[in-house]
C-alpha cells in the first residue's frame, strides 16, 4: 500500500488569535485512514496537531478553525495524511496573523436630545444621552475641518474616506459629577456674532468611552438694537408708543414693546415683524387706568419668541383723567312715593308739602295697636340720557329735607343713620311692612348720620360705589332709603323715635340724582 | 465579482442559477455573488461591534432633525453619508477623528 498525499492550502479567516486551515488529502493508490494539521506558534520549537480525523474517501477536504494561535510574528501549517504505509506531511506554509485592534473602553452613548439658551454672555447647553455618561465638552471657534481622502480613476476623483479635525480650546464639565443621562453645561465668554464648535466626549464607568457627539455649532447673533420716543395720543385708558430699529444687525428683527405700571413691566404688546426698516413701529395699549403713570419700553430679536433681545431705554408717561360728562336726572315718582300708603310713610302723617317719609324707632306709645312700624320709601330717577355703556364716577342725591324728634323727644339726639340702598332688596313689590319683613340685606349706597334735629334745607347726599354701580345708564334708577336700625326679623332697638321726610311734589325739576360720568 | 463585456438581458438573468447581482459602476458592468451570511460564529469584537452597529442603525431613525443636522454638515463632500459619520462616532474613536488643543 502507497502513502497518501496530504495538501496543504493557504490558511484563510485569520484573526489574532485564530484561523482556518484548509487541507485535502489523496489516496495515490492508498487510502488515507486519518489527516491532521500541524501548525507552530510563532517562534515557539514545539509543534501542535489539530485532532486526528477519519478519512471517508479520496479527496477529502478538511477545513479546521483552529484557535489558542498567537499573532506575534509568523506561524507555520502543514497537512499530515496517514495509512497504514505510513504518514506523509506537507510542507509548512507560513503566515501572518492579523495584528488585534486594541479593546475599546467603556461603553458607547448617543446624544438623543439637546438644546441650550442664551443669557449674559453664557450659553447653557444641555443634553440627553441614551445610557449614563459624564461627559466632557469641547469648546472651539474654528469650524471642524473634515478632509475627504480621495483616489482617482479614469479622471473620475472618487472619495473613500474622511478624517475630521476638530481644534479645541476650552474644555468644560458637565453639571453632573456621576454618570447621568442628563447632561447640563455653562459655557461662558460667549460673544455675538462669533460661532462656536463644541463636541461632547465621554467616560462610562470611569473608562474612556469610544463615542463622540458630532460637533454641534452655535451662533449668538447680536440682537436688534432698539430705540423710542415718547408716547403720544394719550387718553385716560390708552396711549401710543412709538419706536424704532436703529440697528438690525443684518437680520430681519421681531419688535414689541413691554409696559406696565410703574416700575414694572406686566404686559407686552402683539409682536410685529420680521422687520428691517428703521421706520418707526407704532402700537397703541390699551386698558389703561386713568391718571396713572406708565413705563415702556422696546424690545427687538430675531426669534419670534424673543430668547435673546435688544432692549431701549424705557420712558415713562401718565395716562389722563377720564373725560367726563354730567346729567342731572329728575325724580320720576308720580306725585307721591312709590306706593304710597304701603311702603313710605303713612298718608295720614304726611302733612302739606310732605309727600313721605320714614322712621326707625318703634311707635308702640303712638299707636294704640302697640306695633312697630318701620317705613320704607324709593326714589326714581330718570337716567336715560345718561348713554348705555357709561360709567359713573359720582353721584349724589339732592333732595330738600329733614330730621325731626316724634313725641317731644329731647336732646341728646339719639345717633342714627338713613340709609340709601338698592331698591332691589327692598320689599318687591312693596308691602306693608313690619319688622316681620326687615330686610336681609343691607347694601348701603349712602348714608347720612343723625346726631340731632336738622332744619328743612338742600341737601346733597353721595353715593359711594355701591351706588354708581346701581345707576341705570340710559334707563330708569332706582333709591331706597330705610332707617338703619331696620335689619333682619327683630324689633328695631331703642325707644326713641324720629322722624325723616323730603319735601318733594313730583315732577320735581328740583329733587334730582346728579351723576357724573365717563362716556362709553 | 467580476467584470462582464455587456449587461445580459433579464432573460439571461433569470436563467442563470442561484442568485447573481448585475450592476452597473463607472461605466463598468460587474457581476457578483449576492452576499451571503458566513455561516459560523465570528469572534467576540465582531459580535460586539455587529451589535452596537445594529443598535446606532435603530437609533438612528429615532433621532430629531437638530441631532441629525451635525452629522450632515460633516458629511457633506466626505463621500460618506451622515449614518456613516453617526456609526463610525458612535463606535470609533481611531485616527480619522483627530481632537487638537489649542
Amino acid at each position: 500500500m502507497a502513502l497518501p498525499v496530504a495538501e496543504c492550502y493557504i490558511p484563510s479567516h485569520l484573526y489574532p488569535e485564530s484561523a482556518f486551515f484548509h487541507g485535502k488529502c489523496r489516496s495515490m493508490g492508498g487510502l488515507p485512514t486519518q489527516f491532521c494539521f500541524i501548525y507552530w506558534e510563532s517562534w515557539r520549537p514545539w509543534k501542535k496537531y489539530t485532532p486526528w480525523q477519519d478519512v471517508d474517501h479520496d479527496g477529502q477536504d478538511f477545513d479546521v478553525n483552529t484557535s489558542g494561535l498567537s499573532w506575534r510574528g509568523w506561524t507555520k501549517v502543514k497537512a499530515c495524511a496517514k495509512n497504514a504505509s505510513g504518514v506523509d506531511e506537507t510542507k509548512p506554509i507560513m503566515f501572518w496573523l492579523p495584528k488585534p485592534t486594541a479593546p475599546k473602553l467603556g461603553a458607547p452613548w448617543l446624544i438623543l436630545r439637546q438644546g441650550g439658551s442664551f443669557r449674559d454672555m453664557i450659553y447653557d447647553w444641555s443634553s440627553e444621552t441614551d445610557i449614563g455618561c459624564l461627559l466632557h465638552l469641547l469648546v472651539g471657534t474654528r469650524k471642524p475641518y473634515v478632509s475627504p481622502v480621495t483616489h482617482v480613476t479614469r479622471g473620475v476623483v472618487f472619495h473613500h474616506d474622511a478624517e475630521l479635525w476638530f481644534r479645541w480650546l476650552w474644555k468644560i464639565l458637565s453639571d453632573q459629577t456621576v454618570d447621568t443621562l442628563l447632561h447640563d453645561y455653562h459655557i461662558p465668554f460667549f460673544e455675538y456674532d462669533r460661532k462656536y464648535w463644541f463636541v461632547a466626549l465621554g467616560t462610562v464607568d470611569g473608562q474612556d468611552s469610544p463615542s463622540i457627539s458630532p460637533p454641534y455649532s452655535f451662533r449668538m447673533f447680536h440682537p436688534p438694537k432698539m430705540a423710542i420716543d415718547d408716547a403720544y395720543d394719550i387718553t385716560h385708558n390708552s396711549a401710543k408708543l412709538p419706536g424704532h430699529l436703529v440697528d438690525d444687525y443684518g437680520m430681519p428683527a421681531f419688535v414689541r414693546f413691554n409696559y406696565g405700571k410703574m416700575p414694572t413691566y406686566t404686559d407686552n404688546t402683539p409682536t410685529l415683524g420680521p422687520f428691517s426698516s428703521p421706520a418707526p413701529y407704532i402700537q397703541e395699549i390699551t386698558g389703561l387706568d386713568p391718571e396713572t403713570w406708565y413705563r415702556f419700553r422696546a424690545e427687538g430679536s430675531h426669534d419670534e419668541g424673543f430668547p435673546t433681545h435688544g432692549i431701549s431705554r424705557p420712558k415713562d408717561f401718565l395716562t389722563l383723567a377720564p373725560p367726563t360728562d354730567t346729567k342731572e336726572c329728575p325724580l320720576v315718582n308720580p306725585g307721591h312715593w312709590y306706593n304710597a300708603g304701603r311702603y313710605s310713610w303713612p298718608a295720614s302723617w304726611i302733612h302739606s308739602g310732605e309727600h313721605g317719609g320714614m322712621g326707625t324707632a318703634p311707635y308702640s306709645g303712638y299707636y294704640t295697636t302697640g306695633r312697630h312700624r318701620i317705613y320704607r320709601s324709593a326714589f326714581l330717577f330718570d337716567t336715560s340720557e345718561i348713554p348705555p355703556g357709561a360709567t359713573p364716577v359720582s353721584a349724589h342725591l339732592h333732595v330738600e329735607d329733614r330730621y325731626f324728634p316724634i313725641l317731644g323727644e329731647t336732646y341728646p339726639w339719639i345717633d342714627d343713620y338713613i340709609d340709601f340702598v338698592a331698591v332691589d332688596v327692598l320689599a318687591d313689590p312693596p308691602i306693608a311692612a313690619d319688622y316681620g319683613h326687615l330686610r336681609t340685606q343691607n347694601t348701603i349706597i349712602a348714608q347720612e348720620l343723625i346726631t340731632k334735629s336738622y332744619g328743612r334745607a338742600w341737601r346733597d347726599h353721595d353715593l359711594n360705589a355701591a351706588g354708581l354701580a346701581n345707576i341705570v345708564p340710559g334707563g330708569t334708577t332706582y333709591i331706597g332709603f330705610k332707617g338703619h336700625r331696620d335689619t333682619i326679623n327683630s324689633q328695631p332697638p331703642s325707644s326713641k323715635h324720629w322722624g325723616y321726610v323730603v319735601y318733594t311734589t313730583a315732577p320735581d325739576p328740583n329733587t334730582k340724582l346728579v351723576v357724573t360720568y365717563i362716556p362709553p | 465579482m467580476a467584470k462582464i463585456a455587456a449587461m445580459p438581458s433579464i432573460d439571461i438573468v433569470n436563467s442563470l442559477r442561484g442568485v447573481l447581482d448585475f450592476y452597473t459602476w463607472c461605466n463598468l458592468v460587474i457581476v457578483r455573488r449576492w452576499p451571503k451570511a458566513p455561516g459560523r460564529s465570528r469572534n467576540d469584537l465582531v459580535m460586539s461591534t455587529a451589535e452596537k452597529f445594529k443598535y446606532v442603525n435603530q437609533a438612528a431613525s429615532t433621532l430629531t432633525d437638530d441631532i441629525i443636522q451635525p452629522y450632515k454638515d460633516i458629511a457633506i463632500q466626505t463621500g460618506l453619508s451622515w449614518k456613516d459619520w453617526m456609526t463610525r462616532l458612535y463606535i470609533n474613536r481611531d485616527p480619522r477623528v483627530r481632537l487638537i488643543e489649542g
